[in-house]
């Protein structure tokens, strides 16, 4: 095998080199801070059998198959990911795995800690959507960009709890995978781009973003949470959650839970979400259906993020 | 579940449990079976006095004198807490409850 010819690329301040194209990645500045490379290779992986979709060996790492798609094999260290593409695979959706499940077993293999939700830069800090998929966080993120915020990444929340005393978000790339339908009714037609052999290839998705905003790469600090509900009823308004309320749903939202558990990471994922639950507020978003009232919420998010802005600005806490 | 402890059982924390306070809430972990418990008022003091081994006894006047109440009013609701741990596997008790 050859140096990968695609790259080199940042992807949650890691210097990513690869042998596909990963095009929603922004390229790597040498302003970012040095970190251990990652390479993204090409590779034979069918013997590792069919048996099962996912796998973990203390000493090779883990090994995710997806069928009909691509098979990735996280090396142990957390610096390598191998994959061996299906025939008559769609790009796109074997990106989406990367960028999804693999991202999610990179950041267990680097310690941060992977929160299934959209990010987007509100005042200098992270503000995450979280919640289970269909309850609106990529539409609400959307809305956000439309007002200028920079998107920070969509799906994996990438967390680190380690560099500093606060939780910060290490941005993966500005995209958030939208239905066309909702592309179609925010009338997000003018701010996004996308191109059209990739929109809804399967029918599913179309990955949007937003040229005229800043793209982010380095780490920045978590605001808040939201929690979101399935949006319904007519009041839009947010919660603060209790401290059991907030674990409960954290733990709920932990990306790919069940694999960091199977890596033997239980014990990190607890310290991760009680850390995160202690020092992040975490509201429920309560909001209604109606796609034509998006921008309530985006005010009440906008408010929320000026006031807390202007309380730390005047030396108070969160 | 019945009450199986004697006044001068000895209360012992179990190894193995990881805990942290979230403002109100004693958020638990099991580091070996991966299980939660979430402990909140009194249930999250009784686990803070049990940081030594006390009897029944002890820990029942220990909690009727910070919340003001009678030890023998405390004691039910007490020892049916350490049933509760002690069915998580929380806590051991000796001389062990008979089953």
């Amino acid at each position: 095998m050859g140096s990968p010819r695609f790259g080199p690329y940042v992807l949650c301040g890691w210097r990513v080199l690869s042998d596909i194209a990963l095009p929603e990645l922004p390229a790597w500045s040498a302003a970012l801070p040095e970190e251990q490379n990652l390479i993204i290779e090409l590779g034979a992986l069918s013997h590792y059998g069919a048996a099962m979709d996912f796998a973990v060996t203390e000493k090779e790492g883990a090994i995710l198959r997806i069928p009909e798609v691509a098979s990735f094999h996280v090396h142990a260290a957390g610096d390598r990911v191998t994959l061996q593409i299906e025939a008559n695979a769609d790009p796109l959706d074997v990106r989406a795995y990367l960028y999804g499940s693999v991202l999610a077993l990179l950041c267990y293999k680097r310690g941060l800690f992977p929160l299934h939700g959209s990010s987007v830069l509100l005042n200098d800090a992270a503000i995450i959507l979280s919640g289970p998929s269909g309850f609106g966080k990529s539409t609400l993120a959307a809305a956000l960009a439309r007002r200028g915020h920079p998107l920070l990444c969509d799906d994996v929340c990438a967390i680190d709890m380690k560099t500093s005393g606060q939780p910060l978000l290490r941005p993966a790339f500005p995209r958030v995978k939208l239905l066309p339908d909702v592309i179609a009714k925010v009338q997000l037609e003018a701010a996004v781009t996308y191109t059209l052999a990739e929109l809804g290839t399967k029918g599913h998705f179309g990955m949007a973003s937003f040229p005229s905003a800043a793209v982010v790469s380095h780490a920045v600090p978590v605001a808040a949470i939201y929690a979101l509900d399935l949006p319904a009823g007519d009041a839009v308004e947010r919660t603060l959650l209790t401290g059991k309320a907030a674990f409960v749903f954290l733990d709920s939202q932990t990306h790919r839970g069940g694999m960091g558990r199977e890596l033997g990471l239980h014990v990190q994922l607890f310290r991760h979400i009680v850390a995160l639950a202690s020092s992040v507020p975490v509201y429920r978003l309560q909001r209604p259906s109606a796609l034509e009232r998006l921008d309530e919420v985006v005010d009440l998010l906008e408010v929320a993020s000026h006031d807390r802005a202007a309380t730390q600005a005047a030396g108070g806490t969160v | 579940m019945m009450c199986r402890m004697k006044e001068d059982s000895i209360v012992v924390r179990r190894a193995g449990w990881l805990t942290a306070q979230i403002g109100d809430d004693l958020m638990m972990m099991n580091a070996e079976s991966d299980f939660y418990l979430n402990l909140s008022g009194s249930g999250g003091r009784i686990w803070e006095l049990l940081e030594q081994p006390r009897t029944v006894a002890d820990l029942c006047e220990a909690l009727a004198r910070e919340y003001e109440i009678d030890p023998e009013a405390a004691r039910p609701e007490v020892t049916a807490f350490l049933d509760e741990l002690l069915l998580r596997k929380a806590i051991d008790v000796d001389p062990p409850t008979v089953a």
